[in-house]
């Protein structure tokens, strides 16, 4: 026994030395791989003519999905931007990895460190405001005005007014691709053509075919039928909000301003939205008991076991996470296609889009020596042809419409490019060919073959017609850094539990979570809107 | 130093300034790596502002905490903070103890080992799976409910109703992390001398004496000290468990410390305010173990200082 | 085994009957989630999103490993995480059993002031941002140490060793200090030999910790060398979820498939462990050492 105890303890010992001895290797490697980097710079210096190239530190997403060989900050994409931009702007690209999950609390202790790269980004316009409103960012009017020309044009006006804090450009927002309706419909359509109809074209269309859907079962799904699946997710609105929404008359530019996103479902007219809601709950239309599946598991398997008639997604995603080609592969005659027809009050079709601005594309005020090069940078990923040869590989081909001719995945990884290329290319998404609907198509053909062209078509006019864009306020205001994000929990607990109320009890219900919601703070926050309103968009 | 050890004139502390020579190490590691950034602790009365950092932010006072005690939600979380960990210790505590008393006593060495490893798997499962897990288990149309429905009874709303909602929450704690804490219990298992029950046998001891006489007493610090710890710990939730098994319906139960913390602090960016609710959270932690430990030793315990 | 065990009659032959009983029906509970997963681990995308995946693979692939295995280094983060364990392991163990014993001793000055700072630590927590200052002060950003050291001593496992140290009988102790043994000496001869299951369970929780523990990693470390297995596996699974947020492009894969392989490869190595670890549970085995 004693042997054996001290032949362990001695190779805990060993391990111990032993991690040591790689640590102390590790740095003289760091300080050989420094001075290498000077001598560079003096080489350069001393070749040319022209300047030492100026480092830049950029964040870069690490999705953990690195072709073999390569890491998320070093790989063939990489290279070819860090060799393009140092030609071309003089500037010295490195990347550093950030998670992609947990990205912006990883950024914050960064930035509280004050070692954060010199570009950071995040999609949080909460934790944007936040770091503008404490002086933690670089005022970029006078760079981008000087070395920003392209990002100007390809940015627009509109999306660089986004990134206004105060009258001072905080941050350059990123420009999407084509902008779809946010939350879409999605209807079994081989169901309403076995009712002998035709897709609805209404709200009232839609809720009678629901009814139908229970009377008829024209899938012969028997009892397991869900005319309108649900899940219980507690982190989106979109099961709802579209529907409720509906019942809002949005033409009045206050109301725009005070009511956007979620908090349309807190507006006086949103109630008769749920009312109707609460009496398909109640009827049996709406999937029963929907808030227990937090996880959206049992919503999933409605649908891609054919139970399910109709859905309110996110506009892609029935498409994108397989559930289609799942639920084809269950149900060959299956046909579930997206509508987009919850009209407003006035009988007008303005559904809510994605907005045009992606993420916010920040330089700490510790990098502002740094910001010159940030938009030099910046600027080079604006141009549409340079971020397409980042994305779709420098020496893409195209097909008749203007599409990238799409690369397999494994020549991809053989050649060492970026597994999630769009993490570079954060400028814009907005391709040569973005907004045309024939290339649309046969790029979503290309990447989703177990659909039709006519299926793509259809899909496409349902999910950019009626595009409602929602106004950014150009300020931050102090009740919604306080309470927004303790109130987009709240709106889903309110709109659930008002959904589910027993008929009778629905007045009560809605007033009493309604009031939680007031004293959570939704007062303080259309006050402040109304405010920020009367004071700077009226006038 | 020396005049210390010239004073002792016990044999049994003979050599202690070796045992102070040992502690130079955890020590500063305690100091280095504990209380170095409990300093940070002070932004609870701070006005934060990560870029002026911990020093230079605005002292404030008590704000932070005055908002906190003056909402319900808060007062309401700390309510079911309590009642979740009560019922964690009042069902979840003993069963590793028996657990690990019964393995002991199976003879089996092959039902023993593979029992004892399979039941310590659930701990490698997140809570997103197993909230997943329960769902397919007690959900309407779950496992559960369809074995009840066959066999002729009503179906049980285990996840809508907020009391039978924290049963559920309560055994799955138990399934997910009993098979974990049991080892402790058989790594104390091993100390008992063979010869006590040999003896104990002979006399003509049953089974159940020889456990509650021999086996029990022998486990007696390990339990206290488990017992204390864990009483300590009655103010602190996890975030994911009670957030992940929760759903709308039941959040007036499931609403608590962690989760109150996380959307109204952490999520809006307001560290000062989270760490505020969090000291509050540590000190009552503090003072409960402080006193749970002095009754402990009261009673004859070792307890854990 | 011992004599009055092999003296059974009947009635302990149906207790050992029905407790056995017992205990595979438990086994069962615990087990059957876990087939589950690791079904869903090797099934195809049809069936995991149908919900028609029991305890056995429908559809059977193993793209979802294959993902993984093919993923940019993912060997090499493998074996760098078990050396990490390893490492982590070894150097909690050093520091617990050296704060473990001395606070073990009865007469020991000024012990119960220093187990109340220890047991302090146990409730107060900094937040991330103390913390994240802090190592960063001390220059451990994006080295091993980050992950080696803050995590280095739980109060929890000082206090439960302490207690299994202040177990051991006296006299043992006795007889050594007459021998002439030093403090160090006893504690390599009696208390270390004499606290082996213990030991062997608080690195057995230690690395658990370190195998699963993601957040550190995330914070503390920006070079990719340096990311654990669980901090890849978890980009990958996000990495799917977040795609369709985003826009970006897909993976073929559902994020049911990739997290139920991420469990099995979190469970494999404490699976491979365990067995050792529970050599240590036999009953008796330390004292019939010592006496021998």
């Amino acid at each position: 026994m004693k042997k054996k105890l001290v032949s362990t303890l001695s190779l805990l010992l060993a391990i111990v030395l032993l991690v040591g001895c790689g640590k102390s290797a590790s740095k003289g490697e760091e300080s050989t791989k420094e001075e290498e980097s000077t001598k560079e710079v003096i080489r350069s210096e001393k070749g040319e003519d022209k300047e030492a190239p100026v480092e830049l530190n950029v964040m870069i997403w690490d999705r953990g999905n690195a072709a073999p060989g390569t890491t998320a900050e070093d790989n063939t994409t990489s290279k070819f931007i860090q060799e393009s931009v140092l030609e071309e702007c003089n500037v010295k690209v490195n990347f550093v990895p950030v998670p992609r999950s947990g990205s912006n609390d990883k950024v914050n202790v960064m930035m509280a460190g004050g070692n954060a790269p010199d570009i950071v980004f995040s999609y949080s316009r909460n934790l944007f405001g936040d770091y503008a409103k404490k002086g933690g960012l670089t005022d970029l009017t006078s760079y981008v005005d000087e070395f920003g020309s392209q990002l100007k044009e390809t940015l627009g006006e509109e999306i660089l007014s986004i990134g206004v804090i105060g009258g001072k450009q905080y941050a350059i927002p990123a420009k999407r691709d084509t902008q779809k309706i946010r939350h879409a419909g999605y209807i079994r359509k081989d169901w309403v053509e076995a009712l002998g109809k035709e897709l609805p074209k209404s709200k009232q269309e839609l809720i009678d075919i629901l009814y139908e859907f229970k009377e008829k079962d024209p899938g012969k799904v028997g009892d397991k039928l869900v005319s309108w699946a649900m899940g219980g997710n507690q982190d989106t609105e979109k099961y709802f909000l579209n529907f409720v929404g509906s019942y809002v008359d949005m033409s009045n530019e206050k109301d725009q301003y005070i009511y956007t996103e979620n908090i349309k479902a807190v507006h006086p007219s949103a109630k008769e939205g749920f009312k109707v809601m609460n009496k398909l709950y109640n009827d049996g239309i709406i999937k029963e008991d929907f808030p227990i599946d937090t996880n959206d598991d049992i919503y999933k398997q409605d649908i891609t076991n054919g139970y399910a008639g109709f859905i309110l997604e996110d506009n892609m995603r029935p498409i994108d996470q397989h559930w289609i080609e799942a639920l084809v592969s269950n149900v060959p005659e299956a046909e579930f296609v997206a509508i987009n027809v919850l009209e407003d009050p006035n009988g007008k079709l303005i559904t809510p889009a994605d907005p045009l601005h992606g993420m916010y594309i920040m330089v700490p005020s510790v990098s502002e020596k740094k910001a010159e090069a940030a938009i030099k940078y910046l600027n080079w990923l604006a141009n549409t042809e340079n971020s397409m040869k980042v994305m779709f590989t420098p020496d893409y081909t195209t097909d008749e419409n203007g599409v990238p001719i799409a690369i397999s995945r494994d020549e991809l990884d053989e050649q060492g490019y970026a597994g999630t290329p769009n993490d570079f290319t954060i400028v814009t998404q907005y391709w040569s060919y973005s907004g045309n609907k024939d290339a649309l198509v046969s790029e979503w053909l290309s990447t989703y073959p177990f659909l039709s062209k006519e299926y793509f078509e259809s899909f496409y006019d349902a999910v950019t017609s009626g595009l409602y864009t929602e106004p950014v306020l150009q300020e931050i205001l102090e009740s919604e850094t306080k309470y927004l994000a303790n109130l987009d929990k709240l709106i889903i607990e309110f709109a659930y539990k008002s959904i589910i109320a027993d008929p009778s009890n629905f007045e009560k219900t809605y007033e009493e979570e309604y009031n939680k919601l007031i004293q959570a703070g939704l007062q303080e926050i259309l006050d402040e809107r109304a405010a920020y309103y009367d004071n700077n968009v009226a006038k | 130093m020396e005049e210390k050890i010239k004073s002792l004139d016990n044999k049994y502390l003979k050599n202690h300034w070796q045992l102070y020579v040992m502690l130079i190490v955890p020590l500063i590691h305690l100091i280095i790596f504990k209380y170095l950034p409990m300093v940070g602790t002070m932004v609870a009365f701070k006005d934060y502002n990560i870029f002026q950092g911990i020093w230079k932010s605005d002292w404030i006072g008590f704000t932070h905490f005055k908002e906190a005690f003056a909402s319900k939600e808060f007062w309401i979380a700390i309510k079911n903070t309590l009642i979740l960990n009560l019922g964690d210790l009042l069902i979840g505590f003993p069963i590793p103890i028996i657990l690990a008393i019964f393995l002991n006593e199976l003879n089996g060495e092959k039902v023993k080992k593979t029992s004892q490893v399979i039941m310590y798997l659930p701990h490698f499962l997140s809570w997103v799976i197993i909230a997943g897990i329960v769902q397919q288990v007690f959900s309407n149309n779950g496992l559960i409910n369809q074995l009840l429905i066959k066999l002729g009874g009503k179906s049980v709303p285990f996840l809508s109703n907020p009391g039978i909602w924290r049963m559920v929450y309560w055994i799955t704690g138990i399934w997910q992390s009993a098979g974990y804490g049991l080892i402790i219990y058989l790594a104390a298992l091993t100390s008992i001398d063979p010869s006590l029950y040999e003896a104990a046998y002979i006399d003509g001891a049953g089974r159940f004496r020889r456990i509650w006489y021999i086996t029990l007493p022998q486990l007696r610090p390990t339990i206290s000290i488990m017992l204390i710890m864990n009483l300590g710990k009655i103010m602190s939730i996890s975030f994911d468990r009670p957030y992940l098994l929760g759903n709308v319906l039941v959040k007036d139960t499931a609403n608590v410390i962690s989760t109150h913390v996380y959307t109204l602090g952490l999520q809006s960016g307001r560290f000062d305010f989270a760490t505020a609710i969090g000291l509050f959270q540590s000190v009552i932690g503090v003072i409960l173990i402080l006193i749970v430990n002095q009754l402990a030793q009261k009673f004859g315990e070792e307890g854990i200082l | 085994m011992s004599v009055y065990e092999s003296k059974s009659n009947k009635k302990s032959q149906f207790f050992q009957f029905v407790l056995s009983f017992i205990f595979i029906l438990l086994t069962m509970i615990s087990l059957i989630p876990i087939l589950h997963i690791i079904a869903i681990s090797f099934s195809s995308k049809r069936p995991i999103l149908s919900g028609s995946v029991t305890v056995f693979p429908v559809g059977f692939n193993t793209e979802a490993y294959t993902k993984v295995l093919s993923n940019s280094n993912f060997i090499g983060s493998f074996l760098f995480t078990i050396l990490l364990t390893a490492g982590f392991t070894a150097l909690s163990m050093c520091l617990t059993i050296l704060a473990a014993y001395p606070l073990s001793k009865k007469g020991l000055k000024g012990k119960g002031i220093i187990m109340t700072l220890f047991v302090i630590t146990m409730y107060f927590d900094p937040g991330i941002i103390p913390k994240y200052l802090n190592i960063k002060s001390l220059g451990l950003i994006d080295t091993v140490w980050s992950l080696l050291l803050p995590g280095a001593l739980s109060a929890y496992n000082l206090i439960i060793l302490k207690s299994f140290f202040m177990g051991i009988d006296n006299s043992l102790y006795e007889a050594a200090y007459i021998d002439g043994c030093t403090e160090f000496k006893a504690l390599f001869k009696i208390a270390i030999p004499l606290a082996i299951p213990a030991i062997a369970t608080l690195s057995l929780f230690y690395a658990v910790s370190r195998w699963n523990g993601v957040s550190d990693v995330l914070y503390y470390i920006s070079d990719s060398n340096l990311f654990t297995v669980q901090l890849k596996l978890k980009q990958m699974i996000d990495a799917i979820i977040i795609s369709q947020k985003e826009g970006t492009s897909v993976v073929n894969l559902v994020a049911e498939n990739i997290k139920s392989a991420s469990i099995v490869f979190s469970m494999v190595p404490m699976l491979i462990a365990y067995p050792f670890i529970q050599k240590y549970f036999t009953k008796g085995i330390m004292l019939g050492s010592v006496k021998g």
